[in-house]
Order: structure tokens, then sequence, then C-alpha cells
């Protein structure tokens, strides 16, 4: 009788494992996801050490990305840090205010196969830090 | 494009980058980029990051560094970030 359960269980739930998103569900998805980072107030892309050291703060636009067009969402004008705090970039968090790191990804050199690539990595203190495009794409 | 992610940190001189555990990277070939706006030295540079990632893969994925495929809770449904930046 478990066993049958067991196997009732597993056919119900397999298929689960590996859904996708209809191409409207991944524009609300989408949607939902970047709109995290505006609530509370104007959220921030935080640049941070593989140690998770903050390198640099820049600073979304007050609505951080505009509407998603199909499954991608484009980041409005972002302000540079112009004095950044300096290190070795790994890592990038989108963060909300209210909502903490609401999209973490990776940071490299062009090239180097980062989700958000730089010229350099290494960012002295003082320097300006800045980022010409970002989109966030939902989930297949 | 492959994509990978890293099991642990590690430092890659060849492509001037940190590689930070539980992250997703991707494998680009040089003429994905809009390279119009670089000079002859960065484009040599790129071109030489793209290079020595793809031949860097293998060695990574065999020292047990890295594993093929995107975030591990949710290889199917992971989002995906893309940007571009400067250090001035």
């Amino acid at each position: 009788m478990n066993r049958l359960l067991i196997r009732l269980l597993g056919a119900l739930f397999a298929p689960l494992y590996a859904v996708t998103h209809g191409a409207g569900t991944r524009t609300v998805i989408a949607d939902a996801v970047v709109d995290r980072i505006d609530v509370g107030g104007t959220g921030t892309l935080v640049f941070r050490t593989s140690g998770d050291v903050e390198v640099a703060t820049l600073t979304f636009s007050a609505t951080a990305y505009g509407a998603a067009s199909g499954p991608t969402a484009t980041a409005a004008a972002i302000t540079a840090d112009s004095s950044a705090t300096g290190g070795t970039i790994a890592k990038a968090a989108q963060v909300g205010v209210t909502n903490g790191d609401v999209i973490l990804c990776s940071v490299t050199a062009t090239g180097g196969g980062g989700d958000i690539e730089l010229n350099s990595v290494v960012v002295s203190a003082g320097q300006q830090v800045s980022v010409s495009s970002l989109t966030y794409s939902a989930m297949p | 494009m492959t994509q990978f992610t890293a099991l642990e940190d590690f430092f890659c001189a060849e492509t001037q980058s940190h590689y930070a555990k539980d992250l997703s990277y991707t494998v680009r070939a040089f003429e994905s980029y809009d390279a119009s706006a670089w000079n002859e030295k960065q484009r040599a540079q790129v071109k030489a990051r793209c290079d020595a990632l793809a031949a860097l893969l293998p060695r990574w994925l065999q020292e047990g560094k890295v594993r093929l495929g995107g975030p591990l809770a949710a290889q199917v449904n992971a989002g995906r970030v893309q940007g571009a930046g400067k250090i001035h």
C-alpha cells in the first residue's frame, strides 16, 4: 500500500521538476522581481568582494526597471558611485530598502563570463564606477 | 554559449576575474560583443579573456572548481541578469 502511494505521489509530482512558463507568465514574474527593488525607497546596485564587502554602491532610479517587455525588464538610468570605497569586485546585489538583496549576480572583467561585466574589477578608493546597461530576464 | 557555476571561490589571472561560489557565468564568443566603441588594445584584451575562459573551462571542470549549468536550486528556473559598466 505504501509503495503504491509513493508511486502515485511520484507520478503526480515528477512533472514539476521540469516546468517552464508561458510568455505572459514570464512577463509577470520579471515585473514582480524587479518591483521588489522599489519597495520602501530607492534601491541600490551594490558591488561586493568575494567576501561580501562593499566596493561601490550605485543608485537606481526611483522606479529601478521599466515594465518588462516579454520576459525582460530593462533598468532605468543608474546613478554612478562617484567615489567608490574600493576593492576587487566579484559579485553584485540589487538591493531594495525594504526587501534587502533582491537579485544576486556574478561580476567579472569583460570577457570573463560574469552576468555583469566591467572593464576592470579592481577599483581604487575614490574612483567612479558606472553601469551603462542592465537587464533582468525571468526564468524560462 | 556555455553556462557554468563556481563550486568554490577562486581568482583567474588570465581573465582577471574572481569566480564566486554558487554564482553562474557564461562563456561568450568575442564576436557576441559590440566592440565598436573599443580601441585595438581593448579588443585584444577582451578577445584574450574570451579565449582563455573557453580554454580553461574543461580544466576547471576536471579540477572540480566548477560544474556546467546554472544555479543549483533552480537549474530550470533561474532568471538572468546582463549588464555592463565601467571603472573610470
